[in-house]
């Protein structure tokens, strides 16, 4: 369970309601922070690393908070490739590996392959780590379009550096056949990773597409509802399932004028949602008087329980 | 006399050129230098440059040069008699085409085995570059339009020979995977390839495919013409194809073919003690084009031909292992083209007719001699192996698939060639579209000379070919002249003696610029709107030639001498630099 | 020596000498077209090292390691001594 949504509308609160929901049905649930603002951290009151920690509610039953460092992520990925190559570059030349290496680690698109490449393995790992539902608050939208989009193009990229890689091996192995050369012992080392990627990324690609359902959060406003229509048309033609629209801060209905007029501009908003998206079900979340703190996710839980989530 | 005295007396000249004249050529005018760095050593990549065993590398240099060009030519110049034409074979191999090969190998050897095109641009100047690719432009076109028209007449003469024909291409590509996959020496399965591919002519021979009755359906004006087209067609494809799939293939089965066939020639006027029939000179018909100059642009490969200086320059320099093994390499290769020129000599004028008569019915006019020749190749062949036992026919048949494969080959070869030279002409032309557009410039590699070879040559058939024939004649000669120029002025630079280049270069541009002339005037006389307008072109191209080998060797005189021994300062600190 | 010795000794040379003469242009070509897929694939994945952000970078630098030997020696064999990046020698 995916949930995005432009930023500032909630979507960590969300997402932690949605947890708390789901653990409180009875599943064991796990909430993933892939925000680079730690905003999970000031809700929910503790440091989530790497690994799950748990969260205990006064209401309700625990679950776990686990949060991506992409930063670290990349670091991981650069020195685990780095120790590799100590064995198979020779030593004039690893020098050059490793400001290649340091080059790349500094490059904005490679932390948003990191996270994606984390997030993908937590979600491949769920399972068998015994998570019934893993509920993971996205970063700010348009990023994570591209970031649902990614492993669907990633993979076929992979793909065609493995047909590229394919080929020159099997020219290579004629080339060989003439010289009446044998084969090498072990498989192509390259090949063998490429393909490994290849695997990986069908295997989120065909999870974020089989089992995953995103969920958006907006607010009753003009700019937020509108991106909300615009994401959901996007996310739909990248193959992936939609759940529900979450209305975010909706004011009660009251005698104030200032109130009724709020509401009746809201509704129009919520009317807006409602003429674009008609089949996605709505669901209405009350503005709170105070900010939102661990104390007020039972009750907005509860509101997410009663639609059915 | 004997066909074989004749042989052994030509190939005893040829071993006494190699023995003196190439020594000659080695020590005092190439300068070879056993020490000197050859660029297979200093560029060694396992792939391109590699130092190979001198033996080897003459192999597969004499494979490639070696074609259906040194069959066609002397076959037609018999003409003239086998006095003339096996003198320009002997003389030419010996004092040019020895130059020539040898003389292109050590030039490329000497700068970084480029090739002779960008040496023209270097050695001489920029606009020599524009000239080489149109020179090659044109040498292409005519040779792919020649070998069409040859292919064509040996399908309609022998309709036996397509089936083996057709058969070589699945199987040329069924040998390679058995190679591939077994690891196995490639020997036993090509010996046994080769005698099923043999097998199949005794089949085609009951199964002919004559394609008469289809080219009369489609309306062609004579079968050869769908064949033609059938040929572009097929080379069109096989030229998108990667090298490997089935040229080198196809290449590797003729290597076989082309030393069965020399063979059969030498064992078969061995074992026959056939008489050459034809008479030592001559006596031609009134209005035949005369010895003086055309012998000289019908015979090029066999003689001179500036095919061998593309072969010689960018592919074999870059595998040369000694720089004196250079000698052995370019030399010989121009021996083995001149022994197989002598072979087709021996087998149009000792084994094609059997009495004087009869031959001169076949060479009765310059029309009927060229447009036969190729025919009287094949019947020579067949009646040398028929000294071995084998059936004529069979003979025949066999002959002619060994000339179609082989022109087959350099039709695939050439298309290749040809598109990149269309792209570069394009690309120097500032004309995008056509240099950036494979299938584009394969089109027109394609198209020009199958129109060439469509060209309907004044209602005898003969006739356009002879003098396609002479066209091509004069391309590959220009060639020669260019890379000889090159040579010439880089010796020049060096204050080495020049006139073992300069005397041949001179000849051959004077010969190729006089023939060019005559046709030129015949051309315009008859009215023929492509040929005389292609003669006018060539002429200008050989002229053009001429005057920047001039400019080139007065300047080359002028400026400082040049030290050509061993590698310059500036190759030794480039080579230390890479380590 | 046995005459069946001698003779498939000899018989092994000739194939030796056959295959180095006549298959020595076919695998030039195999290997030159393996070269050039090789250099397309290390082309394509240091794209990013030559400018252009190719979507799949991260995973690119994990086979970079076995490329990057190959890539320093094609250089060095083309006299290319450095690339702007330094990705190379």
């Amino acid at each position: 369970m995916l949930v995005g949504g432009k930023g500032g509308v909630g979507k960590t609160t969300v997402a932690a309601a949605l947890a708390a929901a789901s653990a409180a049905s009875g599943r064991r649930t796990l909430l993933v922070s892939t925000d680079p603002a730690h905003s999970v951290a000031d809700l929910v009151g503790v440091v989530p690393g790497p690994e799950p920690v748990p969260v205990t509610t006064d209401a309700g039953a625990p679950w776990s908070v686990l949060e991506i460092d992409a930063e670290q992520a990349a670091r991981d990925h650069v020195d685990r490739i780095a120790a590799q190559a100590a064995d198979v570059v020779p030593a004039a030349v690893l020098p050059a590996v490793r400001r290649h290496l340091d080059a790349a680690l500094a490059s904005p698109g490679t932390q948003e392959s990191a996270l994606l490449d984390r997030l993908g393995d937590v979600l491949l790992a769920a399972q068998g780590d015994g998570w019934d539902r893993v509920v993971v608050d996205t970063a700010p939208t348009g990023h994570t379009l591209r970031l649902l989009a990614l492993p669907d193009l990633m993979s076929g990229w992979v793909q065609g550096l493995l047909n590229q890689r394919e080929r020159f091996l099997r020219t290579e192995a004629l080339a060989r056949g003439l010289a009446r050369e044998q084969a090498p012992d072990a498989p192509d080392p390259v090949a063998a990773r490429l393909r490994e990627r290849r695997d990986v990324l069908a295997a989120v690609r065909d999870l974020l597409r089989d089992r995953a359902v995103v969920h958006l959060v907006t607010v009753p406003e003009r700019l937020p509802v509108v991106e909300t229509v615009r994401a959901a048309v996007a996310l739909r033609q990248a193959g992936l399932r939609l759940g529900v629209v979450v209305v975010n801060r909706v004011f009660p209905a009251g005698d104030d004028p200032f109130l009724q007029a709020r509401g009746r501009q809201q509704a129009q908003w919520l009317d807006r949602v409602a003429a674009d998206l008609p089949d996605l079900p709505r669901v209405v979340l009350p503005h709170l008087a105070e900010d939102v703190a661990l104390a007020d996710l039972p009750r907005l839980s509860a509101v997410l329980r009663d639609a059915g989530l | 006399m004997p066909a074989i005295v004749v042989a052994v007396g030509v190939l005893g000249v040829f071993f006494l050129g190699y023995r003196y004249y190439s020594r000659y050529l080695a020590n005092k005018v190439y300068g070879l230098d056993p020490a000197f760095v050859t660029p297979a050593h200093q560029f060694n990549d396992g792939i391109d440059y590699v130092p190979t065993n001198k033996h080897v590398l003459f192999g597969h240099h004499f494979t490639s040069v070696a074609g259906a060009a040194p069959i066609v030519g002397p076959a037609i110049a018999a003409f003239w008699g086998w006095g003339p034409a096996l003198a320009w074979i002997v003389l030419g191999t010996v004092f040019a085409a020895g130059v020539h090969d040898l003389g292109s190998l050590v030039v490329s050897v000497r700068h970084q085995a480029r090739n002779i095109g960008s040496l023209a641009g270097d050695v001489i100047n920029k606009r020599a570059r524009v000239l080489f690719l149109l020179i090659i432009f044109f040498l292409l076109t005519l040779v792919n339009a020649v070998f069409a028209v040859v292919i064509g007449n040996l399908f309609v003469a022998n309709p036996g020979a397509v089936l083996p024909v057709l058969v070589q291409i699945p199987f040329a590509i069924a040998i390679g995977q058995y190679i591939y996959k077994t690891r196995s020496s490639a020997l036993a399965p090509s010996l046994l390839g080769v005698a099923v591919l043999y097998l199949m002519i005794w089949v085609g021979e009951q199964v002919p495919l004559d394609i008469t009755p289809l080219a009369d359906l489609l309306g062609f004006d004579q079968p050869r013409s769908l064949w033609v087209v059938l040929l572009f067609a097929y080379t069109f494809v096989a030229s998108r194809l990667p090298v490997w799939v089935l040229l080198q293939p196809r290449d590797y089965i003729n290597s076989h073919q082309l030393f069965i066939a020399l063979g059969v020639i030498v064992l078969g006027i061995t074992v026959g003690l056939d008489r050459i029939v034809a008479p030592v000179v001559n006596d031609v018909p009134e209005g035949s084009p005369s010895v003086f100059p055309f012998l000289f642009i019908t015979i090029a490969c066999g003689a001179i031909s500036g095919f061998h200086s593309l072969v010689s320059s960018g592919t074999t320099s870059k595998q040369l292992d000694k720089d004196t093994d250079a000698r052995y390499v370019g030399y010989m290769g121009s021996v083995g083209e001149g022994s197989l020129a002598l072979g087709a000599v021996l087998a149009v004028t000792a084994g094609a007719a059997a009495t004087q008569v009869e031959w001169e019915a076949l060479y009765a006019d310059f029309s009927t001699a060229s447009g036969g020749a190729v025919g009287n190749f094949v019947n020579g062949v067949a009646a040398f192996a028929n000294n071995l036992g084998v059936p004529l026919e069979l003979g025949a048949v066999f002959a002619a698939v060994v000339v179609i494969s082989f022109a087959a080959t350099t039709m695939d070869t050439g298309v290749r060639l040809q598109r990149y030279v269309v792209q570069e002409i394009a690309e120097q032309a500032g004309f995008t579209p056509l240099a950036r557009n494979l299938t584009l410039a394969s089109l027109v590699a394609v198209v020009v000379p199958m129109a060439m070879a469509l060209l309907p040559g004044g209602g005898e058939q003969g006739y356009t070919f002879g003098v396609l024939w002479q066209l091509f004649g004069t391309t590959n000669q220009l060639t020669a002249g260019l890379a000889l120029a090159v040579v010439a002025v880089w010796l020049t630079r060096g204050r080495r003696p020049t006139l073992p280049v300069l005397v041949p270069l001179v000849f051959l541009l004077t010969m190729t610029a006089w023939a060019l002339v005559v046709n030129f005037l015949s051309f315009v006389e008859a009215g023929q709107v492509v040929l005389a307008p292609l003669d006018g072109i060539i002429f200008v191209l050989a002229m053009w030639l001429v005057v920047e080998a001039a400019l080139a060797l007065v300047a080359a005189r002028r400026e400082p001498a040049v030290s050509l021994d061993g590698q310059t300062e500036d190759e030794l600190v480039a080579r230390r630099d890479r380590g | 020596m046995t005459v069946f010795a001698r003779l498939r000794r000899g018989w092994r040379s000739l194939e030796a000498a056959h295959d180095a003469v006549l298959l020595g242009r076919w695998r030039r070509d195999l290997l030159r077209t393996a070269r050039r897929q090789e250099e397309e694939l290390v082309s394509l994945l240091l794209l990013e090292a030559l400018g252009a952000q190719s979507p799949v970078s991260y995973y690119a630098l994990e086979v970079y390691p076995w490329l990057a030997t190959r890539t320093h020696e094609l250089h060095r064999a083309r006299g290319i001594d450095r690339l702007d990046s330094g990705a190379c020698c």
